[in-house]
């Protein structure tokens, strides 16, 4: 757990490294922060989106304001929460252009079956992936991002409260609130209360 | 602490987030509460389902690398950037650049910055039980022990209006301790109750020639302007008191 820490810590303060030499003109060492957090930034699009090809895009769309605002980074920031924030506002403008609605099985669903053991496992797997999508579709969307960012990203509440804008009680309220909504549905739905 | 004290905790707790006395006098309650600890493992099963849903399977290929670099060459060329990038050789920048630079940075910090608050959020005032978030100051304040519970704040009640002040009183909560972290009083059912007086001219926003008093028809409409003003106060207070921003 040290270790890991150790090498987080390591590689976020090379990734600043790198982002001041960014700043400097260099697109060469913004390549390679483009490469290292391409992942971080498709995944978490890909949550916020639902659709492979729109997070792709999105992702790149990312990528591009950071490149035109790379003058703006602060090296108080770690370059994720920085990456993170910017592709989360993006995403959130998509989905406001497209009226809100989220379509999250493909996310919920493929990853819910990728450990599928058995036709009894795949069909009880897709049937929670649809209880989490319908679930989360319905939430209201500032719930939502925070009980995404945290239990799906498990990012930490500062890191959220850095993205979101909100101060961190206010994320707390949030996640409560949106953990409080999740939990009672999925009884509902469940057939547990 | 009782059930009701340790509900508002019980997710944060089944994740972890917890730390010091809380974490602590949440374990205490659930060592003799079977209904807190079931609720502790349905908020830990439905995080684990969420974060079992997180682990993403999507990943750029190189399709999305060759893309994303010609749209940062666009980039370039539209800003003026050269393909072949060298870094700047700060030593090839004037002396009196540089001096000009140390001045402005100099300047950036004799000069105070003005953080602006963030947009109207709605007044603790007016927070009802359920649905309405508090303002960040509330919640923050609240976090730090202050005493003041995010959901049962005093409602404005219709009140008696005299020429050149509003006189409002204020219905009392019993939940509701005495005083916030900005040293404001909120009236607990000891109190006496309070009387908030606006002058005039806040309300109206100008010197006015009109009639000194308030119909009573017109209630509703003073009822938002006063609610307005208290959110512009709260708005103040708070950009008074907010850290600058990092």
């Amino acid at each position: 757990m040290e270790k890991t820490t150790a090498l987080r810590r390591s590689k976020a303060n090379e990734s600043r490294e790198l982002m001041r030499l960014a700043q400097t003109g260099d697109r060469e060492a913004f390549d390679v922060v483009a490469r290292d957090y391409a992942n971080m930034v498709v995944g978490l699009a890909f949550k916020l989106l639902g659709s492979r090809d729109e997070a792709l895009d999105c992702a790149q769309d990312a990528f591009v304001r950071a490149w035109e605002n790379v003058g703006r980074y602060d090296p108080r920031w770690s370059v994720a929460t920085w990456l993170r924030r910017i592709v989360t506002n993006l995403a959130l403008d998509r989905l406001r252009r497209r009226g809100g609605r989220v379509e999250l099985s493909e996310a919920i669903e493929g990853n819910l079956r990728s450990n599928a053991e058995g036709p009894s496992d795949t069909a009880e797997r897709r049937e929670r992936a649809e209880v989490v999508r319908d679930l989360l579709e319905v939430m209201p969307e500032k719930y939502r991002l925070v009980l995404i960012l945290r239990d799906m990203e498990d990012l930490e509440i500062a890191d959220i409260a850095r993205i979101t804008g909100a101060n961190a009680a206010t994320v707390r309220w949030r996640l409560h609130r949106a953990r409080t909504l999740f939990r009672q549905q999925w009884q509902v739905v469940s057939g547990e209360e | 602490m009782d059930c009701a004290g340790v509900r508002r905790y019980l997710d944060a707790y089944a994740a972890g987030e917890l730390s010091g006395r809380r974490r602590q006098d949440v374990a205490e309650h659930l060592e003799n509460c079977t209904r807190c600890t079931e609720e502790v493992r349905d908020y830990a099963e439905a995080r684990e389902t969420l974060l079992a849903a997180g682990r993403s399977a999507v990943l750029p290929g190189p399709g999305f690398f060759t893309g994303l670099s010609s749209r940062l060459d666009e980039v370039d060329k539209r800003t003026g950037r050269t393909a072949a990038h060298r870094p700047v050789r700060w030593h090839v920048v004037s002396g009196a650049a540089a001096v000009a630079a140390a001045v402005l940075v100099i300047a950036a910090y004799l000069v105070p910055v003005y953080v602006m608050p963030p947009g109207p959020e709605p007044s603790m005032a007016t927070a009802i039980d359920d649905g309405q978030e508090p303002s960040q100051t509330a919640l923050a304040a609240a976090e730090e022990g202050a005493g003041v519970s995010p959901r049962r704040m005093p409602v404005l009640e219709p009140g008696i209006y005299t020429p050149r002040s509003y006189n409002v009183p204020v219905t009392p909560y019993s939940t509701v301790s005495t005083q916030d972290a900005g040293g404001r009083s909120f009236f607990g059912p000891s109190q006496p109750m309070p009387r908030f007086t606006f002058p005039r001219q806040m309300i109206e926003g100008t010197a006015s020639s009109q009639a000194d008093s308030v119909p009573v028809a017109d209630y509703e409409a003073l009822r938002a302007r006063m609610r307005a003003l208290e959110e512009r106060i709260d708005a103040l207070e708070r950009a008074r008191h907010a850290p600058a921003t990092p």
